[in-house]
């Protein structure tokens, strides 16, 4: 069954009409699936498949970001039953621990109000480790974008190091062609502490699009990653702090092959410490601009995309406006020149337009907000 | 008169009495007449009866036909010789028998002045309505056909993503009608870049074209396999069959039944990443091993001075920390020359004894990224369907580039790198990784004549697979006296050939199999995969009680050896550790690979026999089948088994006995071209059949034989009794060789037989034999190692009843070589007891001059019988031409001493089933139960 069917089943039976709603399903396997949704992003997740993020739509246009993810049960005289998916979908791993992609990791808690909804999913033995960990998905009623927050306990009498690790594999591309996956590279980078990076003279926002390059490994300008389309407007970022990229985060993105639309996107966060008993909380945000068409840098829950002498602003949830000063500057950080704009308030999934003129040689823009919120944009 | 005979028998008349030249394989014949080749189908003619057979040519520069006019035809000693002529070129083919199928070879010569871009064809065109049913495009796919024209295009398959390039389709293409398919081909590893097959059913066009590129004066070798196949096993299956019966030289092995390392196991880097391990590799029977990366820097496996300083794209030890026979390797801290001297010292103690297959850079097809800028330009793939660059591959720290290993500066770097290599380490061969095609190099070496060449809308290329080819050829060429081994992972040239997926995962091996086990052919290969992966299969285990784990571990220990029977890979210690039983079957499942698996499995079952698992390994008197039921309940019933399928050139029948190692009785029922047995098939457990003998018969007398085997360590003695046999019948008797005996003596009702030797596999009664109702048959083959009983050996006083060593080696020789291996290998031997606590601390074997009881005797002079045999006071005597022969015999001896020192596995850590889980269930250091299940038939 389909699950926007369900949905729409479930808003008629129930008559209620609540900002944020949850809804369980039985897919045609009989494997549960539970939604998570609010008037523009539904947000599906399958427990029995390691609470794998497998579907977000964006509800407006009833477009799917990541292709369905599909379940099967094999059956053989002489093997262990198993639940197998297709390679789509989101799905939190561990940097340098194996990953076993059906594991059971059921709802522990679940609340949807006019304001908020969110759902837990628990699992005692993550990676049938002694780590317990929870997810917690969140989604704000006027937003568009969900987050995720991975708590890891460890249950160890020993301290672990840890590096948690998210993979992700959307696809905005219709009829199965190659997204465009963004990277902001750090330039002048060859390694990071144990590993070898695209080196980039300076820093840029890398638009990973070409097969010979099965995968490439990045040093984060920004702790985040974005992904277009060629075919259709807009772009799908995953977004982490700064803190937890530290410095030997980095991000990744595989191709599966020529005749494969499976483009990855993957960010392995800094190691972490957690002492015995102790928890550590791990948080990414899967945000959504339907009418941008790339992406220059994000500030907050607004994307930036400048493009042919403009400057493309749209907010994955209500965000103030202001004055705004940006700084154009070249590869050596020299400022070339500046501009100002007075920014109003955004609304979610509102584009908002501002023409500028970017100087030659500029490679990258500051930018800042009179109530103290600063970014930088990346030109490519 | 059998229909298909009668059939037979009137072509042969018919082709006779027609004037003209004609070819005639056992399904099809080819004719020519009225400047007219016409192709014959001798198999069901009611579905179509002739075949028109043309040529043709593309110009693909000029992207236009060209015209071929009709060609000369000349014969000669069995061939047909068909030579078309053109402005500037001329293409001379010649037709002959091989075995099933015909084989069209011949060359293209470009007599012009121009680089010539041709696609040469050869299509047929059957008469008749009979429509035909699906097309066979080389793949494991077999599409169904309705009234639109299909085509395969080019030889990439699937992407492999352990390969990092495609598969290949098959070298053939059918197109099956009822009961039979025509099939189109070239001879499988051939250095084609570009094949196609197309079929259209509206005009009932086949065609099989290959793209060729020639340069002026250039003479191209190119050649086509036509022949029409019984697919009542299988469309594929019935092609691929007549390719390996037919075309046999695809598949030879280096040093065929003789190379000391193809036939064994694979040690799975156990004996590269440690100290290797003499005991446990007998044991085990590891025979080679894969010597992973074994330098620094991808590309420059020689380790030239030049390349030894530079900044790899990754930290070293990413991935993997390198050891070499247990010595680690640093290196960030390494010199050039500490390097090399570990390197060298290691391959020169270890390399030939454990079967150090030294990995050459993925075939050469892989270099580090600014090597390949700096000095290897020209040899740079630039063909971006399949990756490019990966930026932590074979060596872990290096990013590395796809290169060209033919024709190229670095193929040139490569070949004397690996001559270099080979001579200085005294190699035993070559681990290929990334054996595989389906990637098209276009640069500079394109521009020379080189074989392979063909062409499409961006220009000329070469596939890889033809470059990774060519480096086979190269190493075999290395040293033609005593040929280097290959050890290939991938489905290209080899002499054993890996398929990196484990058993365990049925998901990439039904993407894979069988297309990669036919190119694997009669071959041995070998799987190497991450063993069990027990968390992926069992994800919530730690909710399972350990009676589960116990249960789903036999279970899964079970599904691994009924797939090494059915697809013939032999398997290593990964799943081997905590299951004896997986130990238990090697001996046969080595034993029947040797023999060559096979494509083609012509049995038929009886609806209640649930057999999911069969194969068939060798073919005709040779042969072995196996058949297992995977349910949990015993499954019995009728197996029928063509013996037509079997044994195609001929009448010949087979006769069958369960394949046990003591004893086994078997009643066939022999009817026309089948023989019937009824056989019990118990849960989960493999039953393999072994031919006894075969008898060319007329095909029309129905009889039973009743077969029995008994087997000591010294003999095999079959035995056959004719029952319902009306009349007598003449009989030409065919035997097999028995690897590891000899044949010495056929009796028929007593009376001794002449025989003859006919082949590696097969041996002949000189003359035909007079059966009748009465008539017994024995036949019997003598050890050539053992002259001496099991119970001999494993009763010999070895040790007291507390565990001390209670017996003495006697050397009769001087050569101190000789009596220093023996004192090492009786050392491993009984320090392995020791550290396995099958035996208490305690001194070593006392090696004495002088005779006495209790005594092993070593008696190592020329014209020894090397052979193991009881000596006086029930002592045990070796007696050893050289030391070769003192190895051999001495790893006989310890064979059966492993029954007295049995040593079973016990669960321990390994890939794909962790420490924790078998903590977990308290399992550490334990086993599966198992059943010695070829032993001691039950009737």
């Amino acid at each position: 069954m389909k699950w926007w069917y369900v949905l729409a089943l479930f808003s008629f039976s129930t008559g209620i009409s609540l900002a944020v709603e949850i809804v369980e399903y039985k897919d045609n396997a009989g494997q549960k699936r539970i939604i998570l949704q609010n008037k523009w992003l539904a947000s599906e997740f399958l427990p029995e498949a390691s609470a794998l993020f497998s579907g977000l739509q964006y509800l407006p246009e009833k477009r799917p970001l990541i292709n369905p993810v599909k379940t099967s049960s094999s059956t053989d005289d002489l093997l262990p039953s198993a639940l197998e998916t297709n390679s789509c979908g989101g799905r939190e791993l561990l940097w340098g621990k194996k990953h076993f992609a059906n594991v059971l990791f059921p709802v522990s808690k679940r609340e949807a109000t006019q304001e908020s909804g969110h759902i837990v999913f628990s699992n005692r033995y993550l990676l049938n480790e002694n780590l317990e960990a929870t997810k917690k998905v969140t989604l704000l009623s006027d937003s568009l974008y969900v987050r995720i927050c991975f708590t890891l306990t460890n249950h160890e009498k020993q301290a672990q190091t840890l590096r948690f690790w998210t993979n992700f594999i959307p696809q905005l591309s219709p009829d199965s062609s190659l997204d465009i996956v963004l990277l902001p590279a750090c330039g002048g980078v060859r390694q990071l502490k144990e590993r070898g990076v695209t080196f980039f003279e300076h820093d840029c926002i890398y638009e990973d699009k070409e097969f010979s390059n099965k995968e490439v490994f990045v040093a984060p300008a920004q702790p985040w990653m974005g992904r277009r389309s060629d075919r259709l407007p807009g772009v799908l970022v995953m977004c982490t702090s700064p803190v937890a990229m530290g410095d030997s985060g980095f991000l990744y993105s595989y191709k599966r092959g020529p005749h494969s639309p499976t483009h990855t996107m993957e960010m392995v966060f800094a190691p972490v410490e957690i002492k015995s008993g102790a928890s550590a909380d791990f948080i990414v945000d899967y945000l959504f601009f339907p009418h941008l068409n790339s992406l220059s840098g994000i500030c907050g829950k607004i994307g930036f995309d400048v493009q042919d002498q403009q400057l493309l602003l749209e907010a994955a949830a209500e965000c103030k406006g202001g004055f705004l000063e940006l700084e154009f500057r070249d590869a050596a950080a020299a400022e070339l020149s500046r501009t100002e704009l007075q920014v109003s308030d955004l609304q979610t999934g509102i584009l908002q337009r501002y023409s500028f003129r970017v100087p030659l040689g500029a490679s990258h823009i500051a930018g800042s907000f009179d109530d103290g919120r600063v970014f930088t944009l990346l030109l490519k | 008169m059998n229909k298909k005979i009668r059939i037979l028998l009137i072509t042969l008349l018919a082709s006779l009495l027609l004037s003209g030249m004609h070819l005639q394989t056992p399904t099809v014949a080819l004719k020519e007449s009225g400047g007219q080749l016409r192709l014959q189908n001798c198999l069901n003619p009611e579905i179509w009866e002739n075949a028109r057979l043309g040529f043709s040519l593309y110009d693909g520069k000029r992207k236009e036909p060209l015209t071929v006019l009709a060609p000369e035809y000349h014969q000669a000693e069995g061939c047909l010789l068909v030579n078309h002529r053109g402005a500037g070129w001329e293409w001379k083919t010649t037709f002959e028998v091989r075995q099933r199928l015909l084989l069209a070879s011949g060359s293209i010569v470009n007599s012009g002045k121009e680089d010539l871009w041709l696609e040469a064809e050869i299509f047929l065109q059957p008469d008749g309505s009979t429509p035909a049913l699906s097309f066979w495009e080389g793949s494991n796919n077999i599409e169904p056909l309705d009234n639109r024209p299909v085509a395969r295009n080019g030889v990439r398959g699937k992407l492999l993503k352990h390969l990092s390039s495609p598969s290949y389709v098959f070298s053939a293409s059918g197109v099956a009608f009822q009961d039979s398919s025509l099939f189109l081909g070239h001879v499988t590893f051939d250095p084609v870049s570009y094949s196609a097959a197309t079929y259209d059913p509206g005009t009932r066009k086949y065609a099989f074209s290959q793209r060729l590129v020639i340069s002026p004066g250039q003479s191209v070798p190119i050649r086509f396999v036509i022949g029409v196949a019984a697919n009542r096993y299988g469309v594929a299956e019935g092609i691929v069959q007549q390719y390996f019966d037919s075309l046999p030289e695809c598949w030879v092995v280096s040093g065929g039944q003789e190379n000391p390392y193809v036939w064994g196991n694979m040690a799975h880097y156990q004996n590269w990443w440690g100290i290797p391990k003499p005991e446990e590799s007998r044991r085990l029977r590891y025979s080679i091993e894969w010597c992973y990366c074994p330098y620094k820097r991808s590309g420059d496996i020689a380790i030239r001075p030049e390349f030894w300083d530079y900044t790899p794209h990754n930290p070293y030890g990413t991935n993997f920390s390198p050891k070499f026979g247990g010595a680690k390797i640093d290196f960030s801290s390494s010199t050039r020359d500490e390097f090399l001297a570990i390197r060298k010292e290691r391959f020169l103690q270890y390399g030939r004894r454990y079967g150090w297959m030294f990995y050459n850079s993925c075939a050469g097809t892989w270099c580090e990224f600014n090597l390949a800028r700096e000095h290897y330009a020209d040899s740079i793939n630039t063909d971006t369907s399949a990756p490019q660059i990966l930026n932590s591959w074979s060596t872990g720290h290096d990013r590395e580039i796809r290169v060209f290993p033919m024709g190229t500066c670095f193929a040139k770097a490569l070949e004397e790198d690996m001559v270099a290599m080979s001579r200085e380490l005294d190699l035993p061969g070559f681990a290929l990784d990334c054996g595989s095609g389906g990637v098209y190099f276009r640069g500079e070496a394109c521009t020379k004549p080189l074989l392979g060449r063909a062409w499409d809308d961006k220009g000329v290329f070469i596939d890889q697979g033809v470059a990774v080819n060519h480096q086979v050829d190269f190493i075999h060429n290395i040293n033609t006296d005593k040929p280097l081994t290959v050890f290939t992972n991938g489905y290209l040239k080899g002499d054993l050939l890996m398929l990196e997926v484990p058993y365990v995962d049925k998901a990439k091996l039904q993407d894979l199999l069988p297309l990669y086990r036919w190119y694997i052919g009669p071959r041995p290969g070998c799987v190497h995969g991450h063993g069990f992966l027990f968390e992926n299969l069992v994800p919530g285990w730690r909710n399972r009680s350990r009676e589960q784990f116990l249960e789903i571990m036999g279970k899964l220990s079970d599904y691994i050896i009924l797939n090494q029977f059915k697809y013939g890979l032999s398997n290593s210690y990964v799943t081997f550790f905590g299951c004896p039983q997986q130990v238990y079957i090697i001996p046969e499942a080595l034993e029947i690979a040797r023999c060559g698996w096979q494509a083609e499995i012509p049995m038929r079952l009886s609806p209640q026999l649930y057999a999911p698992y069969q194969a068939r390994y060798g073919k005709a008197e040779h042969s072995f089948l196996f058949l297992a039921n995977s349910r949990p309940e015993d499954s019995s019933g009728k197996v029928s088994i063509d013996n037509r399928a079997l044994s195609p050139l001929d009448h010949q029948r087979h006769i069958y006995v369960r394949k046990m190692r003591d004893q086994a009785s078997l009643l066939n029922q022999l009817e026309g071209d089948w023989t019937h047995i009824n056989i019990d098939l118990p849960s989960r457990m493999p039953v393999l059949l072994e031919t006894v003998c075969g008898l060319e018969t007329d095909p029309a007398i129905n009889f039973s034989a009743e077969a029995s085997s008994r087997k000591t360590l010294q003999e095999q003695r079959y035995t056959v009794r004719f029952q319902q046999l009306t009349s007598g019948v003449n009989a030409r008797l065919r035997v097999r060789n028995i690897y590891g005996f000899e044949l010495t003596g056929i009796l028929l009702n007593g009376k001794s037989l002449d025989f003859k030797r006919e082949n590696t596999w097969t041996l002949q009664a000189a003359n035909s034999l007079l059966l009748d109702n009465h008539s017994e048959l024995e036949i019997l083959y003598r050890s050539k190692d053992y002259a001496v009983n099991t119970d001999t050996i494993t009763s010999f006083p070895f040790t007291d009843d507390s565990g001390n060593l209670t017996f003495s080696v006697r050397m009769e020789t001087d050569d101190p070589a000789a009596k220093q291996l023996a004192q090492l290998r009786f050392a491993e031997y009984f320090d392995f007891c020791r550290e396995k606590k099958l035996l208490p601390d305690g001194a070593a074997v006392d090696f004495r001059d002088g005779s006495s009881d209790n005594q092993i005797q070593i008696a190592l002079q020329l014209g020894a019988g090397n052979l193991l045999r009881a000596a006086e006071n029930g002592n045990i005597r070796l007696e050893v031409e050289n030391q070769e022969q003192l190895n051999h015999l001495l790893d006989a001896l310890f064979a059966v001493m492993d029954q007295r020192f049995e040593y079973i596995y016990p669960f321990r850590w390994v890939m794909g089933l962790p420490g924790k889980v078998l903590n977990h269930f308290k399992m550490t250091g334990k086993h599966l139960p198992y059943v010695k299940y070829f032993e001691e038939e039950k009737p």
